[in-house]
């Protein structure tokens, strides 16, 4: 990464609780960042995914534009250890009537929490031929459309991940009190460009002082194109969103949602995933 | 007196020793209590109902839309249209693409032996809406060059730009169209190079796999030593009608184009097959 300049701003527009210090910018920030590494320790978390993929076939004067969508739904589990993912599983199954999409192969991508690296690999994940990388593969059928994903090991969370590959110069971070819902706004903003006119990500956290949910929530400009090439991936609307209860234990997610719109090539892909945790069990339980 | 907590410490640990070795010869062991179970750790529930925004709400029908359904049509097309003015500012309802692709076609006059062959490309844009409910907005800018050989000399070129929307199974787009063209045929009387600009309209349809497609408009002469064609509305007449199948990954489409000249009526017949990656 190359020089990264932080600013750090307290400010706020109605007096927070005394116990409450504002001006420590870098620790509720770090709080913040806490919610996606998710509890320490090993844990073995259980819960209800959704995932809709729709599908936008390009249209003309003689075609008309299509959509095509489908919700796959069902159970999923996983073993989260001090972050890290080393087990996770999901029998979802097309909800609804029949679809156009026939989904071959979906993986989730948890916001808490980091996959596997190839270093960190369990060993009895190290013969999985889901490979290292992740792809997207959309093609047709005669009968309709096929999708196909499969990723396995980033090393950091996906908001991190995400950083990373955006590579920003500069971060601000800020801190206020929301008089509303009596808690803690922390607001971290990224360029994703170096065209001022790109605009930012920006990781906006909520901590009730009286607890309470704690919130997280990842937005991107509105449209945002990637690549340098010819042929440029357009992420539309693209948006995260965490919530976790604080527990003695630590912040256990309770439920989140990732969201894009993409663009490539005439195609254009709408992709909404949402885990719902049940229930989080120490290991060993 | 720095030394006597350290003695009291030790001394317990020295009796122990002392206890050890007395109970090793006279005593039988204690039999050792097993460990109380270390309490299993028990589940957390996790009990929360909480509402996510997506960013696929953008393209899902708006509440009121869907209260509604039923209603006429027009009535929902009005709903929307506030949504409409969100198309330009990026707020990613619209989406395009570029296409460049090679042309062939035969022109000539279908009444007089004497035709030829043009060859050239087209560069074309294609732009629609994402929006489920109301129309479906649909436009195609459209950048067409070609030369003549084996049997028709010269060149033409032509520039449009038309837009419309869905309806049901109709599409109805209109724009402007400007053409230059002029073609020298081994017989029969030439076609002068001019240059023509008027509307067009076309009207689209959809029947499974195979799309319809007419259009037309008349053209005003604007340079060019080519006479009127003496029609009541313009200059010139252009005309034109597609036919595509859909097989597959492959669609066929063959295209007509008809010019009502001073020199008589100018047909142009093509025969496409294009890779049906959409």
């Amino acid at each position: 990464m190359r020089t990264l300049l932080l600013a750090l701003i307290a400010a706020a527009s109605a007096a927070p609780p005394p116990e409450v210090d504002l001006d420590d910018v870098t620790g509720w920030s770090a709080r913040g960042r806490a919610l996606l590494e998710g509890p320490p320790g090993c844990w073995e978390l259980e819960g209800q995914a959704q995932v809709r993929v729709a599908m936008f076939l390009p249209g003309g004067l003689v075609g008309k534009p299509q959509r095509v969508e489908t919700t796959l739904a069902g159970p999923f589990s996983g073993r989260l250890e001090d972050g890290l993912w080393t087990r996770i599983e999901h029998e979802l199954v097309p909800v609804g009537a029949d679809s156009d999409i026939e989904v071959v192969d979906v993986p989730l991508h948890p916001m808490v929490g980091r996959g596997a690296s190839q270093d960190e690999r369990p060993e009895d994940l190290a013969d999985d031929e889901e490979g290292d990388h992740g792809s997207v593969s959309v093609g047709m059928s005669g009968d309709g459309v096929v999708m196909g994903a499969q990723a396995w090991g980033q090393a950091a969370n996906l908001v991190d991940g995400i950083i990373e590959t955006l590579d920003p110069d500069t971060v601000m971070v800020w801190t206020g009190w929301d008089e509303a819902t009596r808690a803690v706004r922390v607001v971290e903003t990224f360029p994703v460009s170096e065209r001022a006119s790109a605009g930012e990500l920006s990781i906006t956290s909520l901590h009730p002082v009286a607890g309470g949910p704690l919130r997280l929530d990842v937005g991107f400009p509105k449209k945002t194109k990637l690549g340098d090439g010819p042929v440029k991936v357009t992420l539309i609307d693209p948006q995260l969103h965490l919530v976790a209860l604080p527990t003695e234990h630590g912040p256990l997610p309770a439920a989140e949602s990732l969201s894009t719109i993409l663009g490539v090539l005439g195609f254009t892909l709408g992709y909404e995933q949402t885990l719902r945790y049940g229930v989080a069990t120490p290991c060993g339980g | 007196m720095a030394w006597l907590p350290l003695l009291l410490t030790l001394l317990p640990l020295a009796a122990a020793d002392e206890g050890d070795a007395d109970t090793t010869e006279a005593e039988p062991p204690i039999p050792v209590e097993p460990a109380e179970p270390e309490p299993e750790p028990s589940p957390i529930v996790i009990d929360l109902d909480v509402a996510f925004p997506s960013a696929l709400e953008r393209l899902e029908p708006s509440a009121e839309a869907i209260a509604r359904e039923g209603t006429p049509e027009l009535e929902a097309i009005t709903a929307e249209l506030p949504e409409l003015a969100g198309l330009i500012d990026g707020g990613g309802l619209l989406r395009g693409r570029f296409g460049l692709r090679p042309r062939l076609a035969w022109v000539g006059r279908l009444t007089e032996p004497g035709g030829g062959m043009r060859a050239g490309l087209t560069l074309r844009h294609q732009w629609w809406s994402l929006l489920p409910l109301g129309p479906q907005w649909v436009g195609e800018s459209a950048l067409r060059g070609s030369l003549g050989f084996a049997g028709a000399r010269g060149a033409e070129a032509s520039l449009q730009s038309v837009a419309g929307a869905w309806a049901g199974p109709i599409s109805i787009a209109v724009g402007p169209r400007l053409a230059w063209d002029g073609a020298e045929f081994s017989s029969g009387a030439p076609l002068e190079p001019v240059l023509g600009a008027g509307p067009l309209a076309m009207l689209g349809t959809e029947l499974g796999p195979v799309g319809l497609q007419l259009g037309g408009g008349p053209a005003w002469l604007l340079a060019g030593e080519r006479e009127a064609a003496g029609l009541p509305v313009g200059h010139e007449w252009y005309g034109l009608a597609a036919v595509g199948v859909d097989t597959g990954l492959l669609r066929w489409t063959v295209n007509g184009q008809v010019r009502e000249t001073s020199a008589g009526t100018i047909t142009e017949l093509s025969l496409g097959l294009n890779l049906a990656l959409d």
